[in-house]
């Protein structure tokens, strides 16, 4: 679109200039920063009569991004002897810093505490190539620290790795992590960004699995006040592998999920169950993108969206069956719960499938509650609000449900609760 | 017979649902302690009657009064009906994927309870008295911690209905076409369940095209429903011989 334009245009002149400093003291990295720097600035802002960022305000999430960037400080994180009430692993992330109790396993490392910066550079370096995109540029940018989650052949980890973003004021945040999984491994991971306030999150995540191995990916996000939260999820999958992915996003100003995953090993899989409940003004857009490139391979896509007062949520999924990938299954839902006249959904399910031998099927609801279902729980001696909560729960709880860790379906329920005004 | 006390009393209902005027200058009485069963074609306005006394927002009450328990039920909120005792088994029993039985009779019971300022039932004597009433309904244990009606076949939705009716203890309970869609055996214990509510303190209205059902229930009084009001009152007898001659002897007098 020749009328497009671009970054820089959107920026205060006096802005330009303050990014080129940044990591002064780790050059190799500094050198990422200003590259991104670059191309983020000639890059074009994304129209929303684009499908693809309907809703999505970004270019005031990118002008927010580059205000808090300049008011970010440095405060460390004060530990409390009370967080590690059980086995699991927490690793915080804070003012662009990762930090953690004691040591870190072997199979976890951060750039800032490692000494084998070219592990992390090819990491960041792979990692840009297969991502050219705004979200990742953003990320590249203000990139101080990044974790690493890598295990060994045969490995099976039992606990669970939380990977906690705390909450922050005026801040633009990056956080970026990269998960590699060898061969025959498993691995758990719940990533939890707490409710920020007038911040910028912007989250990059790599994840990578070659044959036989299983990650359990959970990711919360609270609701964010006055607040973006942007994410890139880049996934590969190889032979015999599966990811099986659990989301709830709340809602921000602007909250945009894009996961893309590319099947690449025969018999390879991906689950994603996902839940969007924003409220208030506030928006949710997940964006999946998902790739059968191998024979046998499988995806189970399931969105639910309560969508209250006069929130907007985007769901636009598209998976491809490329021409050698014969007995695919593929299946994406997204189902929507309108609780107000003001609330919007924006859906768009699309199949792409250039094989024959292939079992595929997508759907798209949308509705309000069912009156019919209110009076039916009314006529048991339930007033109005408890059977419309009731209802919501309900609707929820063919994706909750389907978390079969038990701490982790108590957490999702407990913050699904929370973030439901009829609680 | 005039020693006894009413529970509810309809005096000259019109009830509409949307334009349509459907339940025409309605009186019907029903003292403690009786079961009354109506009969009656095809849209002669039996179940607008089970709606417009459990509240259903469709339903638009035009004129008279219904008092329950000598309260004008009509000022009150649809769950507040329930929690006075009042209680409709649905034609159609509504499906609620996700929400447990179980979850949802509790939550039923302990909303009366706190109706009647009473403390929440506890966890074991609930179960307790939950899992003996559903094996007397024969409705397998699996069941209870599966979404309301979720899948249930027919006739297991109108086992469900009776259940919740035993659970809750309703003073009265109207049964709108419980029987319909029953295979003998259901029927049966379906009857079985009416039948163990039955009492000097309850009260039952049951709907029902079918004399079958009555044969299990013997009611006091049957009714004949036609345009929206009672046309012709009687004993168990005029079932039978509805069941003879059809309607049409009395809906074209």
């Amino acid at each position: 679109m020749a009328n497009e334009r671009i970054i820089k245009e959107l920026m205060n002149p006096n802005d330009l200039d303050s990014f080129s400093s940044i990591n002064q003291e780790n050059t190799w990295l500094n050198g990422y920063n200003k590259e991104s720097y670059l191309k983020l600035l000639e890059r074009p802002i994304p129209s929303n009569k684009n499908e693809e960022w309907r809703y999505t305000k970004i270019s005031e999430a990118v002008n927010q991004f580059f205000l808090k960037a300049k008011e970010n400080k440095t405060l460390p994180y004060e530990f409390n002897d009370d967080e590690s009430i059980d086995d699991d692993i927490r690793i915080y992330f804070y003012n662009g810093t990762y930090c953690h109790q004691g040591e870190l396993p072997s199979y976890i490392n951060t750039l800032k505490i490692s000494q084998d910066h070219p592990y992390f550079e090819s990491k960041i370096y792979d990692g840009n190539k297969s991502n050219d995109s705004l979200i990742n540029d953003l990320n590249t940018v203000l990139l101080t620290d990044m974790l690493s989650i890598e295990t060994k052949s045969n490995q099976k980890i039992d606990k669970m790795i939380r990977i906690i973003n705390l909450s922050h004021k005026d801040s633009a945040l990056c956080p970026r992590i990269s998960v590699k999984l060898a061969k025959n491994s498993s691995i758990k991971i719940f990533e939890h960004h707490q409710s920020s306030e007038s911040s910028v999150l912007n989250t990059n995540i790599d994840i990578h699995l070659e044959e036989n191995s299983t990650l359990d990916y959970f990711r919360l996000i609270e609701k964010q006040i006055q607040s973006h939260d942007l994410s890139s999820q880049k996934i590969n999958i190889g032979e015999n592998s599966r990811v099986n992915l659990f989301c709830l996003d709340s809602g921000a100003d602007t909250s945009r999920s894009n996961i893309d995953v590319e099947l690449d090993g025969d018999n390879s899989a991906i689950t994603i169950n996902a839940l969007f409940t924003p409220s208030e003004a506030l928006h949710s857009g997940n964006q999946l993108k998902i790739n059968h490139n191998a024979k046998g391979t499988k995806s189970s896509l399931d969105f639910r969206g309560i969508l209250d007062d006069s929130s907007a949520g985007v769901f636009f999924g598209k998976v491809k069956v490329h021409k050698n990938s014969s007995q695919t299954t593929a299946n994406m839902s997204n189902q929507n719960l309108l609780l107000s006249d003001y609330a919007k959904i924006s859906t768009k399910p699309i199949l792409e499938i250039y094989n024959d031998d292939v079992e595929c099927s997508h759907s798209a609801t949308s509705g309000n509650l069912d009156d019919e279902k209110i009076f039916y729980i009314k006529s048991r001696g339930i007033d109005e609000e408890s059977a419309k909560k009731f209802l919501v729960q309900s609707f929820a709880a063919k994706i909750i449900n389907k978390i079969t860790h038990v701490n982790m379906r108590e957490t999702f329920n407990n913050h699904l609760l929370k973030s439901l005004k009829i609680n | 017979m005039s020693t006894k006390k009413t529970l509810l009393s309809i005096e000259n209902l019109d009830a509409s649902i949307g334009d349509k005027n459907i339940i025409k200058n309605l009186n019907l009485k029903i003292h403690y302690g009786e079961t009354h069963a109506i009969m009656g074609p095809n849209g002669s306005g039996k179940s607008t009657l089970a709606k417009a006394l459990a509240g259903h927002p469709d339903c638009k009450i035009t004129k008279g009064t219904i008092h329950f328990k000598n309260i004008d039920l009509l000022t009150l909120p649809v769950e507040e009906r329930s929690n006075e005792g009042l209680f409709l088994g649905f034609q159609y029993p509504i499906e609620i994927p996700g929400l447990s039985n179980s979850v949802f009779l509790k939550a039923a019971i302990n909303a009366k309870n706190k109706y009647q300022k009473l403390n929440d039932v506890s966890a074991t004597d609930f179960i307790k008295e939950l899992k003996q009433k559903a094996d007397m309904m024969g409705i397998n244990q699996s069941f209870l911690s599966r979404g309301v009606n979720e899948g249930y076949s027919g006739g297991e939705k109108k086992r469900n209905e009776i259940l919740q009716m035993l659970m809750l203890k309703p003073t009265l309970s109207v049964l709108d076409e419980t029987d319909s869609g029953l295979d003998i055996d259901s029927m049966k214990i379906v009857s079985k369940g009416i039948n163990s509510m039955l009492g000097e303190d309850t009260s039952s209205i049951v709907i029902t095209h079918y004399e079958r059902l009555l044969q299990y229930i013997k009611p006091d009084v049957v009714h004949v429903f036609h345009n929206g009001r009672i046309i012709k009152s009687g004993d168990y007898m005029l079932a039978r011989e509805l069941e003879e001659k059809g309607y049409e002897w009395l809906t074209n007098e």
